[in-house]
Parts: C-alpha cells; structure tokens; sequence
C-alpha cells in the first residue's frame, strides 16, 4: 500500500494548479441564474473548454482528454481547492454526459457530448416527480411512441438547474400497462421543444435553479432514446450509481467545511467541548476522504466493488454535521456570516447548512441509500410491497 | 496511488484467519475462561509459529523488519474471533517501542527473544493498574510521564484483576524500586507507539465490529416476529445498514492508517487517531445494534453474542477512549491552523 501521488500524477496536479492560478476567476461570480453572472459562468465554461480542462477524464474526440480516474479526481480536488466556481452543466458532466457514453449509440455521442462541454446545451435530471421521489418505479410522466416520435406528457419536479437547462434526460412510462420500474424509458428531451413549460420552483433556503418542468404533447424523435425502449431503468441506475459516487471533489469541500469550523471554533473561543466535536468530525472527514480515494480505486482498476450507498448516506450525515457544528459555534452570528462556502451563490453557513439538508434527500434519500445497503449487501429481504 | 494490500499481506492474514478459526471457536474460548491462565498455548504456538512476533522487529535484530500494514489484517482477524490473548501489544506495540527506544543494548537483549517467540512482551500506555496478559508475558513496557520503561516481570508484583469480560486477563503491576530501565529513545518514539497503538487497536475494533454486525444480519435472516423474518421490518435493516456504513467507512481509514503509520508519514499519528475514533464509532453503533436486535436471547449467557459484546466495550476503553481520543484530534486540527 503506497498512499502517495506517482510522479507524473504529482506534475498533473502541478499543470492544474498553475493553470488554475492563471486563468481561474478571480473573486466571486454572479449567480448563474441572474444575466450578468449567467454570462460570466459561460465565459469561464468557454476558457475551460479551449483550455481541454471542460472535463479531462472525457474521451478526446469530444473535447477531453481521456485521462484516467486519479487524475480525474486530482481534477476535482484542485478545482475544489481553488474554489472556483459551481459547474454551470453539472449535471449534464457528472450524470447525463457519463450516462451517454455508457449507453448511447455513437451517433447519439457525437451529436450530445460536445454541447455539453461547450455549454451550448445546459442538461438536467428529470426523474423526480410529484408522486415519484426517492421511489423512481412510480414515473408517471407517459411516452406514447407514434411512428418515429414520442409523444411525452407529465410534469417533472425539483429539476436542479431546471430553470437554465436546455435539455433533459428523463425517464418516462412508454409502457401504459407497466407497472414499476418495467416498461420505463431514458430519453433526452429538447426542452425548447413546443408543450414544454418550466417554471421556477423555489428552495428552502433561498438558492435559485429549482423548477417544474410540465410537458404536453411534446414531441421527441425515437432516436433520442438511450438504450433500449422498456430499459430506461437499468440505464438511469449508471445515473444514479454515478449521483451517489464522491466524484467532483466533495471530500475536498467536506475538509474545508472542516477548516471553516476549526476557524470558527478558534475564533470564537474553542471551548472543551467544541474542540472534542471538531475532533470527532475531523476523524469522519477524514475517513470520506480515504472513501474517495478507495473508490477510485476501485474504478481505476475495473474491479467496480459498490460503495456508492454508504458513501451517499454517510457522505452527507458527515457533512451536515459539520455545518450544524459550525451553527452551534458561530451561535447567533451563524446566520450573517457571509463569506462561507465554495458556491458563489451560496454563501452564509445556513445556506451550506441547508444545502447538506438537501443532500440527505437528493439523489436517492437516506433511508433509501439504507435499504440498499441492508437489500443488496447484506442479503436482507426486501421489504414487502403493496 | 495504490491502496489496496499486498499479496503476501493477505495470505499471511488468510493464514493467520484459518489458524485462529480452528483454535479460537466460541466453545474453546468459554472453556478457557475458567483455566487458570486463560489462555492456550496452542494459539501461542501457533502466533509464533507464523512468525507473527518477528513481523515489527528489526531485521538486526533477528525480525523481518516490516510495518504495521503488514499485520493491519491479522489484527482484523483477532478481533474477528475474539482472541483472548494480548496480541496487540505482543506483536506491535512491545516490539516497536523496544525497537523505537530502546538502547543498541536493550534491543539486542530484549528484540531476538521476541522475534523468535522465546520473549513474550506486553504494553501498558495508560498506567499499572490494568495490564493486561501479565502473567504470561516476560517482559513490560510501560510509559511514565514521557518516558517508556522496560522491566522483567519475573521481579514484579503481579496481581490478578477482577474483569466484566471473562476472557481478559488483567493485571495490577507493582514493579519494584529500580527494577526498570528507561529506554533512552523514549522523547522520539513515544509519539510513535501512540500511533501504533491507536491504529492497531482499530484494526482490532473493526474485526471485532464486522463481527458482531455479520453474526446479527444472519440472525435477523432466521428470527421471525409477527409471521416475518425480523430482517424484512425498516427498523432493523435500517439499523443493520447505519452500522455496516460506520464500519466500512471506518475501515478506509483504518487501512490508510496501518499504511501511514507504516511509512512514517508526517500525518501518521492524525491518521492513526482518525482510525482510532472513527472505529470507535463504528464499534460503538455495532455493539448497540447487536444486542438490540438480538434481543433477549443475545442477553442470556449461554448465547456466544456476549463474547464480543464484552470484548468491543472493554477495547473501546482500554487504548484511548472516544472523549481523550477527539480531544487530541481536536487540538490536532487547531494546531493545523
């Protein structure tokens, strides 16, 4: 066991930093979702893009750099070292680009990935749904194939990004008589398309990019299927798989949410009891960090054994507690404390508070991320269902 | 970056596992309780005949010269089968202090004897009052203020402590006015048993917990309540998976720990704590849900489940507990600033 960077894994890390020192913004960005910040976000996309730092680990014919799973999370530690800002196609790099090359046709690669990196098109997740949270089998939203069109109706809920997105990859019921996750489909849907309608949805603590998304009517070509019709299932579980993974440097901003508290703590008098807190965490920030480089591993060397639940459910208890520690020290100043956070449109602690909140709900609930650590590692019995 | 075991590493723990699966079951252990010494001498023998001893200590001085990594997953194991005997501070605590601090003279005396398993030594960091496998051990190490010392125990008082796991044996140490020898290292390498110490002891405690937590999921696949295997109710999944998380969770850092502390790395000793607690944790949220899901016949003497249950609580004291533990990382962290 030898838990030190390679050489040429060290210079990687070295050409970022300096890269990232150079080109990278310097201070805060507007939000992503006012106009002036929407356009400072794609001008640094743009200077990443030229640069072939959009997504490195990406294949070279589409704008990466095929590089493997350590540099990929070097990338993603130094660019969350850094700072810098939120990834404006976030979810079109982590999940919906990822879940294309895995599945898709080659044409569908050539004709989705580059907008990705370049921006062009903005993607976004629709699985949720009013009735359809943490339980992906209820998908009402209906896909009646007519000929070489789908015809798709419903309404899609607690869409990140979904006020900016473009595009959505979305499961949808192509199967009226289907029950569960059977006669489900994964389609890319242009949402510039006609019947569609967004419209913002609010968050608890204030951040914009929620939506509703409500389709009627809308048509989409057959040929934007990912996968097979009826498969959508076992394609969006890759989506899924990769929501749940520590991918995109959370271990690096978990550890500076740690040295947010330990300043905080220090600032504000270091008691016995918060300095026996902080250790506690620090001890669990440091076992998330091993658990990204263990999972990297993992990918590195093909072997895909599946950390994703327990990395998911405690990732985030981890990072939640930080913040309620952070709350507990700052006291009643937590709540206008404003230069926190790696988000340019989320600073204060409450909002990284809540934001860790949320993180217990999305991408597959706790208690969901439970059952299948207790289903599918420990062999227990499914629960029973009606 | 490469994090997994090595070869050897694994067969020398695969050994090790089948050795211990054999001499150490449930019913071997309950008849040893009520043995004199507590303890059997074919498990020692077979320790010694593996070379376990010999693993930390110096290649000068008659050892193999490796790490704590090397025996992170026999460590796993010992506290996977509830071995009685004091293994951590005979194989890696003992012989790194004596190899760490110890005179040219003291490790020649001492550091052979061990690595051919004719020398048995035992460890006590945190005072005299409870140390443990005095009585089949040759020697002790033991810290005073920031010194460590080494003494004979042929010379000692030892007396016998009544202990809540029937498998320990602990004992009262009085070592007689100038018995002991300071080792002369002590200022540089204290820190550094510390650190073994914290990693290995979780090592153990991670063992000890999978246990507890593998022995209670095939539990709740057979007990039935209500016409259901108790397995199929959220409540007890939910538990079973909390714990399952802890301990895997705490196992990568445990893993990065045995390496770190291993490698002398600057961060050793922090990895080492960070094992230390986040096992702790884990110990402590699977020894909870084991009894609990147990229930009643996890509390009645005759079920084996207590083996570990008694086990995990007293090792969760006994080599820095979660409130001395966090309170050092704490300032660790502060310090860092």
């Amino acid at each position: 066991m030898d838990l030190t960077f390679t050489p040429e894994q060290q210079t990687f890390r070295r050409e970022l930093q300096e890269w990232f020192t150079e080109h990278g913004p310097k201070g805060r960005l507007d939000s992503p979702y006012s106009e002036p910040g929407y356009s400072q976000h794609l001008e640094w996309e743009h200077a990443l893009h030229e640069a072939g730092w959009a997504a490195p680990s990406w294949p070279s014919e589409v704008g990466g750099q095929g590089v493997d799973a350590w540099a990929e999370l070097i990338y993603d530690e130094e660019y969350a070292r850094f700072r810098l800002p939120e990834r404006l196609n976030k979810m079109g790099l982590i999940h919906g680009g990822p879940t294309v090359m895995a599945h898709g046709t080659e044409q569908q690669k050539s004709e989705w990935l580059p907008g990705i990196l370049t921006c062009e098109d903005i993607w976004c997740q629709g699985f949720s749904e009013p009735g359809a949270g943490s339980d992906l089998a209820a998908v009402r939203t209906t896909g009646r194939i007519k000929g070489d069109a789908m015809i798709v109706d419903g309404q899609k809920i607690w869409t990140s990004q979904g006020i900016i997105a473009t595009t959505m990859f979305a499961l949808v019921r192509t199967d009226p008589e289907s029950r569960g996750h059977r006669g489900l489909t994964f389609v890319i849907i242009d949402l510039r398309s006609p019947g569609v309608e967004i419209r913002p949805l609010g968050q608890l603590h204030g951040n914009p990019g929620f939506a509703e998304v409500f389709f009627s009517g809308v048509e989409v070509p057959v040929a934007n299927v990912i996968g097979e019709v009826g498969d959508g299932w076992h394609v969006a579980s890759t989506s899924l798989a990769l929501e749940r993974g520590t991918a995109r440097g959370s271990h690096t901003r978990m550890e500076q949410a740690l040295v947010d508290l330990a300043r905080d703590t220090a600032a504000t008098g270091a008691s016995g009891a918060s300095v026996r807190r902080l250790g506690e965490l620090a001890a669990w920030v440091a076992a998330y960090e091993q658990a990204a480089y263990a999972s990297t591993h993992e990918i590195a060397t093909g072997r895909g054994k599946d950390y994703a639940s327990v990395i998911k459910m405690l990732g985030t208890q981890i990072l939640t507690a930080v913040h309620e520690e952070n709350l507990e020290v700052l006291g009643a100043d937590a709540e206008v404390m404003a230069d926190h956070g790696p988000n340019a449109e989320m600073y204060g602690m409450r909002r990284n508070y809540w934001h860790g909140r949320g993180a217990e709900i999305y991408a597959g609930s706790n208690e969901i991320q439970r059952n299948i650590i207790a289903e599918r590692q420990l062999g227990l019995p499914k629960e029973p269902r009606g | 970056m490469k994090i997994a075991f090595e070869p050897e590493q694994q067969a020398l723990a695969a050994g090790f596992e089948r050795a211990v699966g054999a001499l150490a079951k449930p019913e071997a252990l309950r008849a040893l309780w009520d043995d004199e010494t507590g303890r059997s001498p074919k498990l020692w023998e077979a320790v010694v005949g593996m070379g376990l001893p010999a693993i930390l200590v110096p290649e000068d001085c008659g050892g193999f010269g490796g790490g704590l990594v090397d025996l992170a997953l026999v460590l796993e194991s010992v506290g996977r089968h509830a071995v009685p005997d004091a293994l951590l501070e005979a194989l890696v605590t003992g012989p790194v202090a004596l190899a760490r601090a110890g005179s040219p003279e003291q490790r020649e005396r001492w550091l052979s004897g061990i690595a051919d398993g004719s020398q048995r030594v035992t460890v006590a960091l945190r005072g005299l009052a409870s140390v443990p496998d005095a009585h089949v051990s040759d020697l002790l190490v033991y810290r005073q203020g920031d010194d460590l010392l080494v003494v004979d125990l042929e010379g000692c008082t030892v007396t016998r402590q009544t202990v809540m796991d029937p498998s320990r044996r602990q004992f009262a140490v009085e070592v007689p006015e100038g018995a002991a020898e300071v080792l002369p290292g002590s200022a540089g390498a204290l820190d550094i048993v510390l650190a073994h110490e914290a990693a290995g002891s979780a090592s153990v405690l991670i063992g000890l917990s999978q246990r507890m937590i593998d022995d209670t999921v095939a539990y709740a696949k057979v007990r039935e309540q209500f016409g259901r295997v108790i397995g199929s109710f959220q409540a007890v999944k939910h538990q079973l998976a909390d714990a399952t998380a802890r301990i895997q969770m705490a196992s990568f850092q445990v893993h990065a720990a045995a390496a770190k502390v291993a490698g002398d790395a600057d961060d050793a000793r922090f990895a080492a704590l960070a094992a230390r607690q986040v096992a702790l944790d884990a110990a402590f949220e699977a020894n909870r849900a084991a009894l609990q899901l147990h229930g009643g016949i996890g509390f009645t003497w005759e079920h084996d489940l207590q083996i570990w249950l008694k086990r995990g609580k007293a090792l969760e004291q006994a080599h820095g507990n979660r409130g001395e533990i966090a309170d050092e990382i704490g300032a660790a962290v502060l310090a860092r600033l």
